[in-house]
């Protein structure tokens, strides 16, 4: 792999790569480490890859595998405390979204379970395809889209429980109710 | 596929639109096309994941982190040419293919038959010949019978055998290689065998047209000689001298 190669790759992805390995970790100390050991892997077996479309999978392919690896063999990521769905929620809408900031968003998604957490934020990346998503997680496709759905819909209720929490406490008073509907048929897996 | 399949679907779909041409969202997009409400609800999902995502990709990344990365570059021992993987693989490829054409190359020798073995099959079968596969004293109609059969059929004949009239012909496997039998019947000596195949597999052909004799305790006296591609033995029960008459 030659120096400008490098330096692209650096340049076009460890942002995105670090973001990831933070949704995967939960702490910055441990998300530059998950990233500095992948790209550590690209110079010492980047000649491996033989198509540099591939590099971005790659890269996200082999931080995963560290950070699982590391997972199994050493307990090393503290045990995210997770919060279960509500039944009544209001409904999370774009003007929701706009409300709110990249830290809060990563904050919340810190409390899904990795299974949800990991395509999802690699979804609102929007570095991988749910087909890429596949390959990187080892994941059958149908998983994916499933893993998606549900993760979506788990996010989104829980920042709008967060954003209607917040409205209760800055104006004292009980929000209108919302219904919050859900499509009870829906299969997850 | 309904609506609720339909967003099942488009939930997957990437906000950069790099699915665009993905035949997995074709249906669902057509429908979301004729569907206003399937359609309003698709906008109202990418308009959510669009800001979700726009805040995400916002989430700030330590300043130093990219120039950690670039370090790692002097830092970092790379592996030395002969080291990296893809020499290594070709290199224990090349031994390996090395290793594989020496083993073939012997054991191909080792394996090819000698001529000595086809003169003994000769004679073994001369000894035992109890019928022809074609009778008939037409030599065209032989070489015919033995091209239908895949046999050798366009060989010359020698000298002392041309012009005399066959007996019939006969077609054998020795080896994996087709063997062609032609008699042919001699005035006072009775009737001589000749034997013709593809001399490529033997490991110790005779090397030209000059014939190499042998006699066998059956009383038949054989002839080899190569010529082109072929290996010819005439086998008769004959003395060698009757026989060097007939080449």
């Amino acid at each position: 792999m030659d120096e400008l190669d490098y330096e692209q790759i650096v340049a076009l992805h460890h942002a995105n790569l670090y973001r990831f390995a933070f949704s995967l970790a939960g702490n910055a100390d441990d998300a530059g480490e998950l990233t500095q050991e992948t790209y550590v892997r690209l110079l010492t077996k980047g000649s491996q890859i033989r198509d540099h479309a591939r590099v971005k999978t790659w890269l996200f392919t082999t931080l995963y595998r560290v950070f699982t690896g590391w997972k199994r063999h050493a307990n090393r990521f503290p045990h995210l405390e997770l919060v279960s769905v509500e039944d009544e929620l209001p409904v999370f809408s774009p003007e929701m979204a706009d409300e709110v900031d990249g830290e809060a968003v990563m904050d919340t998604a810190l409390e899904l379970e990795e299974h949800f957490r990991a395509p999802l934020v690699l979804y609102y990346l929007q570095s991988l395809t749910y087909r890429e998503i596949a390959e990187v997680l080892d994941i059958p496709i149908g998983t994916v889209m499933s893993r998606l759905s549900r993760g979506k819909d788990i996010l989104r209720q829980r920042m709008a429980s967060q954003q209607s929490a917040q409205s209760r406490r800055s104006t004292g008073c009980n929000p209108q109710q919302e219904t919050f509907t859900r499509n009870a048929e829906q299969s997850y897996e | 596929m309904n609506r609720d399949e339909a967003k099942y679907l488009l939930r997957a779909y990437h906000l950069g639109g790099r699915d665009a041409e993905d035949p997995q969202f074709q249906e669902a997009l057509q429908l979301a096309k004729h569907d206003p409400e399937l359609e309003a609800w698709f906008a109202n999902e990418q308009a959510i994941d669009a800001r979700l995502s726009s805040k995400l990709l916002s989430m700030p990344v330590p300043s130093a982190l990219k120039g950690q990365l670039l370090a790692a570059r002097k830092t970092v021992p790379r592996p030395a040419w002969w080291q990296r993987r893809a020499w290594l693989s070709a290199a224990a490829c090349f031994v390996s293919v090395l290793t594989l054409a020496a083993w073939l190359m012997y054991s191909y020798s080792a394996r090819q038959p000698r001529f000595g073995e086809f003169r003994s099959y000769v004679v073994d079968t001369t000894a035992q010949l109890d019928h022809l596969d074609l009778v008939s004293t037409n030599l065209v109609e032989v070489r015919q019978w033995l091209a239908d059969h895949h046999a050798p059929n366009d060989f010359p004949l020698p000298p002392g055998i041309k012009g005399r009239p066959s007996v019939g012909c006969r077609e054998f496997n020795w080896k994996g290689q087709r063997v062609s039998l032609v008699c042919f019947k001699i005035d006072n000596l009775g009737t001589v065998h000749l034997f013709v195949m593809d001399r490529s597999i033997l490991r110790n052909a005779p090397p030209g047209a000059e014939p190499e004799f042998a006699a066998s305790n059956k009383g038949i006296a054989t002839a080899g000689w190569s010529s082109d591609q072929r290996v010819y033995v005439l086998a008769g029960k004959v003395d060698e001298r009757e026989l060097r008459r007939l080449l």
